[in-house]
């Protein structure tokens, strides 16, 4: 396939206000900071003066997250909870990225493994906003999702939260980023946030890129890594990104008529059965254009030819006769933002790839799994109707791991980055650019990311030196780590003298301190109760200074709890949070021989559930589990307890 | 007419053709008793609300046995059209799914439009004999396949899909509502049906002698009559004594019983019975709404001793604690306890008693252990 004709009557990328108008091919642009505003003839009659007005800031965080999208929140959550002075940076008005309601990408994770067909869905930070939604919008509205988010980022203490803001350069010295450049649109303001490690979740990475960041783009051929779904020879090919829709039967005949720019779609009876056409709710994910050379320098000339295959698909349901049963059905929605898949892939200490997924290869400093099918989408996309839309090469019998190398730079020594960007060859990508995977990775950089600011190292340094203690901590703020137990020496749950419980359907109260955080591959690694109320109770011989309780209970990882397009649309989607969570729990301790209530919660929504207190010398501790949100057992994998 | 019961060992082929050569006439052949017209919901067909089935008693003449039998007009899937199939499905008297049957000519079909194989309709009995299948949880708005080919849509999302254990690949809709038809409500109506034909002199002699899932549907209904006479306590405690899976169904059972049946009997499992049921009946005592006293501890805190269980022990006290309950008796027992070896169970008899009022040499025992704890 040719490259195609680049912006011929759209926009361009300047337009749009993202670099500044009086730059002449004299002057690069960062020779005038894009604050600079000396042209300005400002009649200000607020003052009653000519002013200048001020359009430069410069802030200073421990950690700077770049991009607000399922890597890129996690990530900041993580680095403010563990202690980092944090900003998180997003170049649109909404959060959430592909997930948010600008795109309306599907959440998805772990969804499906062989074998058993059942999701292993990813736990940490991504399971508690998943869970906030199903409790605050069972009506699955997609703005209502973006404000949770919202919600869920700016209630953080030590998290500051900056929108419409771009990163758009780094300053540099030497191998390390001082600062991001940014231009925050809706205020005119350039905003120089220094930072002492610099994690971009942002997809496209630019801001990484012109630190110096070593990135591919396009397909590595077999012989690089001896990939078998490779091509044979490397090529530019990226996947594309897709435009999404919703349709809405309202009752009655509903004509459609195409905007000029749509695109005719007429497939041939081959196509139709590569590309499901018959789901007029949903929207239709292959309405796709890649990219062979430059995905980015195209993004307008492709997000204009979608609209128009969009629309085109549209009014071939609608006109061609060949849809009758969409005769009802009507445009509700349409996205103007494509969904991008790939783009950059920073070069880490390790590029993850087919052999490592396929081989669930294991790594010492694993800090995130993935288990999405192998989901390679063709190179074109709708342009290459010839071709199934997607090749799903295959499917994954467990979840594989992702090691922290992958997600570190090579070459700038504080800048790390998660999600699609990661340092993965494009085979590994399809399966890993799944929004769940992307999640882990945030979850894990941004924790990484409190080391460096702690222990005031590199991230190649924490990850030679304190990878364990990472793992650790991820594994308490419930990531789970493919064949990595729990073995934290400050958690004094292992060190009781008896656990026990009012009742035993099935595992064990003993499982509770194995390390393990969800049954595993056939394996048990929970205490679940005969009936409600439960209690389960800790015993030590000595005396013990505590402070911190924490569980995790069931949310049932074998389902999912995503969100989907379709509004309040039960006929196919479940919208409600998870029966078997717990509800309704309080927490006692002894001391002295007397029991004290240290702690209840009422309306619980978390897996992780923490109890803090003073500290007490304490020789007993007791869980009462009065109530889930609709099933009749409590059911737990994992207590700890903090000095 | 191929039919498809528990008797798997037999060779399938082999098993075929001896039952075809009887054909349809295995119906006729056997003594029909009785027809019952009954009303019941079913998760695969929720929207239509209640559904009115005909459930038909029968003494298989080979075997002697009764059996159930309805026939269901279930709704079969195959490549784009979904058809009627008459599927004919029996039942022990408990309720218990045995075999189904499909009419001659007729045949299950898969996705694309392909036939059932032996081993399919092997799999599909198997599946429905499988009370504890994953499928009961499931919605079968969960069930309804979005992508086109198999394949799992990154925008669109995922359907759940099920192992070959749970579902006959293809045929999910298929397994769906065959097992909510064998495994859902009609398992209570045929339950309660049987019931009827039985006095409580009978499930009383179930408990004595009968299998294990003829004791639990003894236990069930003497539950539901409310049968409280002598015999019927004697038989449920002696069921449970003799097998711990009935531990919970006779606590259950006990729990719906008056005051003094219900404390008389689990001071009997508790003074008598195994760790399990001396914590179960411990549990009840703890969460029950009827009224005990000291008179009623006294004989049980007679058999805690240094070899207690420290969940037990605990638990006792937990119910002397909240119950408010104390005598010199229970005091005197407990401070006998003082002096175990077993610290943390020592620990506990201290602070139980310290928080009671103790008189004259109790206090000075008491006294003695006072910088231990």
């Amino acid at each position: 396939m040719k490259r195609r004709n680049f912006i011929k009557n759209i926009a361009s990328a300047s337009a749009v206000g993202l670099v500044p108008v009086g730059c002449s091919s004299e002057i690069t642009p960062t020779e005038i900071p894009l604050s600079d505003r000396t042209k300005d003839d400002w009649d200000c009659l607020a003052t009653g003066k000519k002013e200048i007005p001020l359009r430069k800031q410069e802030v200073t965080y421990d950690v700077v997250v770049i991009g607000a999208g399922m890597s890129g929140i996690p990530a900041a959550v993580a680095s403010a909870r563990n202690g980092a002075k944090t900003v998180l940076i997003n170049d649109r008005p909404v959060i959430g990225g592909n997930a948010s309601s600008e795109i309306r990408v599907t959440v998805n994770g772990v969804s499906h493994l062989k074998g058993t067909g059942l999701p292993e869905r990813e736990t940490g930070i991504i399971e508690e906003f998943l869970i906030e939604n199903r409790a605050y919008n069972p009506q699955e509205s997609y703005p209502i999702w973006d404000h949770i988010l919202y919600d869920f980022v700016t209630r953080e203490p030590n998290l500051t939260l900056m929108l419409n803001t771009h990163a758009v350069d780094a300053i540099m010295d030497k191998d390390k980023i001082i600062a991001a450049k940014c231009w925050q649109i809706s205020t005119e303001t350039e905003f120089i946030i220094k930072g002492k490690v610099f994690l971009d979740c942002s997809g496209d990475g630019l801001m990484a890129a012109k630190a110096g960041a070593m990135y591919r783009t396009g397909r590595e051929g077999k012989e690089e890594f001896g990939e078998k779904y490779a091509p044979d020879q490397p090529d530019g090919w990226q996947m594309g990104g897709s435009i999404m829709l919703i349709g809405e039967d309202m009752g009655r005949p509903m004509p459609y008529t195409p905007p000029k720019f749509a695109i005719k779609y007429t497939p041939s009876e081959e196509d139709n059965k590569r590309r499901k056409i018959t789901n007029y709710k949903d929207g239709y994910w292959w309405v796709e254009l890649g990219s062979e050379f430059d995905i980015i320098k195209e993004r307008e000339h492709n997000r204009h030819k979608l609209l128009g295959h969009l629309h085109g698909v549209w009014d071939y349901i609608k006109n061609s006769g060949d849809h009758p049963g969409a005769a009802n059905y009507a445009l509700k929605w349409v996205g103007s933002l494509p969904g991008r898949r790939e783009s950059r892939r920073f070069i880490g200490e390790h590029i993850l790839t087919e052999g490592d997924l396929l081989g669930y290869r294991h790594y010492e400093d694993a800090v995130a799994y993935g288990g999405w099918s192998l989901d390679e989408h063709n190179p074109g996309g709708i342009a290459r109707p010839d071709l199934p839309p997607s090749f799903f090469h295959e499917n994954f019998k467990e979840i594989y791991e992702v090691p922290f190398r992958c997600l570190y730079s090579k070459n700038i020594s504080n800048l790390m980055f998660a999600g699609r960007n990661a340092s993965l060859t494009h085979i590994a990508l399809s399966s890993t650019r799944i929004q769940g995977t992307c999640a882990l990775m945030g979850q894990a950089i941004g924790t990484a990311a409190t080391f460096c600011v702690n222990k005031n190292m590199l991230p190649k340094e924490v990850g030679q030196k304190y990878i364990k203690e990472l793992q650790e901590q991820l594994l308490r703020d419930d990531v789970f780590i493919p064949n990595r137990p729990a073995n934290d020496p400050k958690d004094f749950a292992k060190t009781a003298t008896i656990i026990f419980a009012s009742s035993t359907k099935s595992g064990d109260v003993k499982l509770l301190t194995d390390g393990y955080s969800r049954d595993i591959n056939g394996e048990i690694h929970h205490w679940q109760s005969e009936q409600l109320p439960a209690q389960l109770q800790m015993e030590w011989e000595k005396p013990v200074a505590l402070s911190k309780f924490e569980l995790k209970c069931d949310t049932n990882l074998q389902t999912q709890i995503t969100m989907r397009k379709m509004p309040a649309d039960k006929s196919h989607y479940r919208t409600e949070i998870p029966k078997e969570l717990l509800k309704k729990l309080d927490l006692e301790v002894r001391v002295n021989g007397i029991w004290k209530k240290v702690g209840a919660k009422e309306n619980n929504l978390t897996r992780l559930v923490k109890f803090h207190f003073d500290t007490e010398q304490i020789t007993a501790l007791r869980l009462t589990m009065h109530e889930t949100y609709n099933h009749d057992t409590a059911k737990l994998f994992e207590v700890r307890c903090y000095s | 007419m191929k039919l498809f019961n528990t008797i798997v060992s037999i060779s399938f082929t082999l098993l075929l053709s001896v039952l075809e050569a009887v054909g349809f006439s295995v119906y006729s052949q056997n003594r029909l008793n009785t027809s019952y017209n009954v009303q019941i919901t079913h998760k695969g067909i929720q929207d239509q609300g209640k559904v009115s089935v005909t459930l038909h008693e029968f003494t298989e003449n080979s075997l002697g046995k009764s059996l159930f039998y309805t026939d269901i007009e279930s709704v079969i899937c195959g490549s784009k059209v979904c058809k009627v199939v008459m599927v004919r499905l029996y039942w022990d008297t408990l309720g218990k799914y045995q075999k189904f049957e499909l009419e001659e000519g007729v045949d299950l079909e898969k996705e694309e439009g392909l036939l059932f194989t032996e081993e399919d309709y092997l799999s599909l009995h198997n599946i429905l004999n499988n009370e504890a299948s994953v499928l009961k949880d499931y919605f079968k708005e969960q069930l309804v396949k979005q992508a086109v080919h198999n394949a799992y849509d990154a925008l669109s999302g995922a359907t759940i899909s099920l192992g070959n254990d749970e579902i006959v690949q293809g045929a999910v809709w298929t397994c769906y509502t065959l097992w909510h038809w064998a495994n859902g409500e009609l398992v209570d109506r045929i339950r309660t049906i049987t019931a009827q034909k039985y006095t409580d002199q009978q499930l009383q002699y179930s408990l004595d002698c009968g299998s294990y899932k003829q004791q639990v549907f003894a236990m069930e209904f003497l539950t539901k009559r409310n049968s409280y006479t002598k015999a019927s306590l004697e038989a449920v405690y002696n069921a449970n004594y003799h097998n711990t899976l009935l531990n919970n169904l006779a606590i259950g059972y006990l729990e719906r019983s008056i005051r003094h049946i219900y404390l008389e009997y689990i001071h009997k499992m508790y003074t008598t019975g195994s760790k399990s049921l001396r914590l179960l009946s411990l549990n009840s005592l703890k969460n029950s709404e009827h009224q005990f006293t000291a008179a009623y501890m006294e004989p049980l805190g007679g058999s805690l001793t240094n070899n207690t269980p420290y969940p037990e022990f605990n638990l006792f006290l937990d119910i002397l604690e909240e119950r408010k309950i104390n005598s010199s008796k229970l005091t005197n027992q407990l401070l006998k306890l003082l002096e175990s070896s077993n610290t943390i169970l020592a620990r506990r008899a201290y602070w139980y008693l310290q928080s009671i009022k103790l008189e004259g040499e109790q206090i000075h025992k008491l006294e003695g252990f006072k910088n231990l704890f």
